[in-house]
Parts: C-alpha cells; sequence; structure tokens
C-alpha cells in the first residue's frame, strides 16, 4: 500500500473511504507557505517510518479550495488526521518531528 | 552517532546561511542546523530593502540563499538542539537527533514572535489566530480582521492581508505608528485599513473558530481573523545555558561577532547590535564564519 499519495478536490472522498481502512494523515499546505515547505519532509519521513501504519495525503490548498473551505482550513500548514471520515486529530504550523512523533502516537 | 565538524551553525536565517556560505568557502567543514530555514525573514511579505532585488518576497530570497548554501556543499539540518557541552577541543550538541562534535559555534538563532497571551490565542491558532500573514492571509477574502501591533512587521501584515480581507483593524497601545515613514504613507491611504489607537486586545471567543474579540475599552467586535504581530522576543535560553553575556536578551558581540565563551560567536537578530535586518544579519554571518575561520587557523 502507497504510504503518501497527492489529493485533489474531486478526489477526496477516496481519501475518506481510505480512512475507514487506515488513519489517513491530510497536510493542508500551499507552496506560497515556507513552514509548510519544512513540514513536508519531516511527515513524508514519518509516513515512510510508520510503514502503512497510517497514509500520508497531500492536499495543496491553492487550486482545491472547496476542500480547504469545507474543512474550515484558515492557516497553512495544516495537519488532520481521518479515521472512519472523521478528524480524530488535528494541528497547525510547523511542529519539531519530535513533536509529531508524540502526536502519531497518541492518535494511531 | 557522532560527526565532527570544524564548525556548527546554530539557525538558519539570513545570518546562519551566509555565515554557511563563507564556512564554506574557507573549506571549513561545516553543518548548519534550523527549525525554520529562513526564520522569520522567510515569513516576510516583500523584502524591499535587500540590494539587488527591487522587491522580493521573504521565501524567494530565502530559497536562493538556500541554494547557495546547499550548492557549496553545505548541509542545512532540521534538528533542535537540546543542549551544548563545553568540552577539552571544543564542544558537545546534543540534538533531538543525533550527538554532534563541533570546534567552533556561531549561534544565529534570530528572534521568535512574541505572544500576546490572552485567553483564545492559543486555542484559536489555526482557526482565525494567526502570526504568519504570508501563509494565512488568502483566508481571510471577503472577512473582517485585526491586526495587533503598531511596528512596520504589523504595518506590512495589514498591507498584505487587505488584498483579501474586505475590512482590516489594526489595533495597538499606543497613539502612533511605529513604522518606516514609506509603509505608514501606503497604511493611512488605504481605505479598508482603519487603525484603533490606545487599544488592547484583551481576549478573543468564537465556537468552533474566531468570532469576535473584546478591547480593554468594553468595546467587541465580531472579527473572523487575527494576525499578531506584536513584536518579536530573542531565544535565549541556550545562550543562557552556556553562560554567555546578555543584554536585554541579546548576545552581546563584539566587531569579530565574539561571545564573552572562546568558540562561540553570535550573529544576526540575536546579537545585541542595533539594527534588525536581513542585510544586516548576512553581514555579521559573514563576519562570524571568517573570525571563526582565523581563530581555527591559529589553533592549527
Amino acid at each position: 500500500m502507497e504510504t503518501e499519495i497527492e489529493v485533489k478536490n474531486n478526489e477526496f472522498e477516496r481519501v475518506l473511504e481510505l480512512s475507514s481502512k487506515v488513519p489517513v494523515v491530510v497536510d493542508f499546505y500551499a507552496d506560497w507557505c515556507m513552514p509548510c515547505k519544512m513540514l513536508k519532509p519531516i511527515l513524508e519521513g514519518l509516513a515512510k517510518e510508520y510503514k502503512g501504519k497510517f497514509v500520508l495525503a497531500k492536499l495543496n490548498v491553492d487550486g482545491n479550495s472547496e476542500i480547504a473551505s469545507k474543512y474550515d482550513i484558515m492557516s497553512v500548514p495544516s495537519v488532520k488526521m481521518f479515521k472512519n471520515k472523521k478528524i480524530i486529530g488535528e494541528f497547525s504550523g510547523l511542529q519539531q518531528e519530535s513533536a509529531i512523533r508524540k502526536w502519531l502516537d497518541e492518535k494511531l | 552517532m557522532k560527526v565532527d565538524y570544524d564548525l556548527i551553525i546554530i539557525g538558519s536565517g539570513p545570518a546562519g546561511l551566509t555565515a554557511g556560505v563563507y564556512a564554506a568557502r574557507h573549506h571549513l567543514k561545516t553543518l548548519v542546523m534550523g527549525k525554520l530555514v529562513g526564520g522569520i525573514a522567510s515569513e516576510a511579505h516583500k523584502i524591499c530593502n535587500f540590494p539587488t532585488y527591487h522587491e522580493i518576497s521573504g521565501k524567494e530570497l530565502i530559497e536562493k540563499m538556500e541554494e547557495q548554501v546547499n550548492k557549496l556543499g553545505i548541509k542545512i539540518e532540521n534538528e533542535e538542539v537540546i543542549e551544548i557541552k563545553k568540552e577539552k577541543q571544543g564542544f558537545l550538541i546534543k540534538t533531538d537527533k543525533k550527538e554532534h562534535n563541533a570546534r567552533k559555534i556561531i549561534l544565529a538563532l534570530g528572534r521568535e514572535k512574541r505572544k500576546i497571551n490572552i485567553p483564545g490565542e492559543k486555542e484559536f491558532l489555526g482557526k482565525g489566530v494567526s502570526y504568519c500573514a504570508v501563509c494565512d492571509a488568502p483566508f481571510f477574502k471577503d472577512k473582517e480582521v485585526v491586526v495587533i501591533g503598531g511596528s512596520n512587521s504589523a504595518l506590512t501584515t495589514s498591507l498584505l492581508v487587505s488584498e483579501f480581507a474586505k475590512k482590516v483593524y489594526i489595533i495597538l497601545r499606543g497613539d502612533r505608528l511605529k513604522g518606516v515613514p514609506a509603509q505608514i504613507h501606503l497604511v493611512e491611504k488605504n481605505k479598508k485599513i482603519q487603525i484603533i489607537f490606545n487599544s488592547n486586545i484583551i481576549e478573543i471567543t468564537g465556537k468552533n473558530k474566531v468570532e469576535k474579540i473584546k478591547l480593554d475599552n468594553g468595546k467587541e467586535m465580531n472579527i473572523n481573523g487575527v494576525f499578531i504581530e506584536a513584536g518579536t522576543i530573542p531565544p535565549s535560553k541556550l545562550a543562557e545555558q552556556l553562560g554567555i553575556n546578555l543584554e536585554d536578551g541579546h548576545i552581546i558581540v563584539n566587531k569579530k561577532q565574539e561571545t564573552n565563551i572562546k568558540g562561540i560567536f553570535a550573529a544576526g537578530d540575536i546579537t545585541n547590535n542595533f539594527v534588525k535586518q536581513v542585510i544586516t544579519a548576512a553581514a555579521e554571518g559573514a563576519i562570524a564564519a571568517i573570525s571563526a575561520y582565523e581563530e581555527l587557523s591559529k589553533e592549527k
């Protein structure tokens, strides 16, 4: 199974379906945002390390505003964990890898 | 795992990155460590006073600096320094991931944005409260927002947010704006921006996101977003641990960017130098790297 995917507006239903099988961590990002650029490799590294315990889905809010708006995204980066189509955890802003690891371990 | 370096630069803003460029050109085995490449400069909307660029976004300028460092073969690692210990031949640096040995250190720790510590600030972070207008301004299209602060960064934020929001209120404690005249002029002629002087925000409220703010004069305002630009503070914890002399939290340096501890240099916004600009931070980074090189040369 893939550990990370890039998603668009019309594919978000796929993310929700997938979250019934495995938790999906959605990274709402934008290309104009430096903290997003820093967070990306941290999440990608953790997705590989956790070997399928969760799937990382990356959603560029620029061009996918429908989903961003649906989930009330008012800041990037925003990260939300979906399980059984529901949000079970979230954080916003750049965090240290150790803090994200702790967050993942609590939620997974 | 231990790795040995001639020089470790802690901080990856303009000072740290420029120090990296100079260290590489002096053939020092160097590592740059930082949480956010570019620091607060990477979140600047427009930089209009860096020679060679009439106008450039903070992110773009920083990416150019980062590219230069990378091309010179210097790695920039996202590591958080937990502790620095003085050893016989230099320093042991413990991070959240590894341990490193360095003969010399440059502290280019930059500045952190100041929190205002009011109810709702933490709870609504990412839900209407923002410290990064460049990141979040586009989410406030046709909304009403407040910008807290009266400094240049507050003015820049107001101008950027006004490109999206329908109304921007600047709320400041004092009775006058403190930015550079060019920015003040732009703010004053912007019809979307209204300035509320002599006021403090005391609470941010809402259900799931920001809906209202309260001011200390008893007034309440219906608001969708709160951009906090209440100044910056120097992150001085590491310097304090090392026993480095400070002045109002800033590291005291001499003309060579040396601190009171041999082998430790400091550069950029963390120092007690007067001007805090990208260009001066870069210059201090260059001086610090050359000074570190000279000190190493004498010891060889």
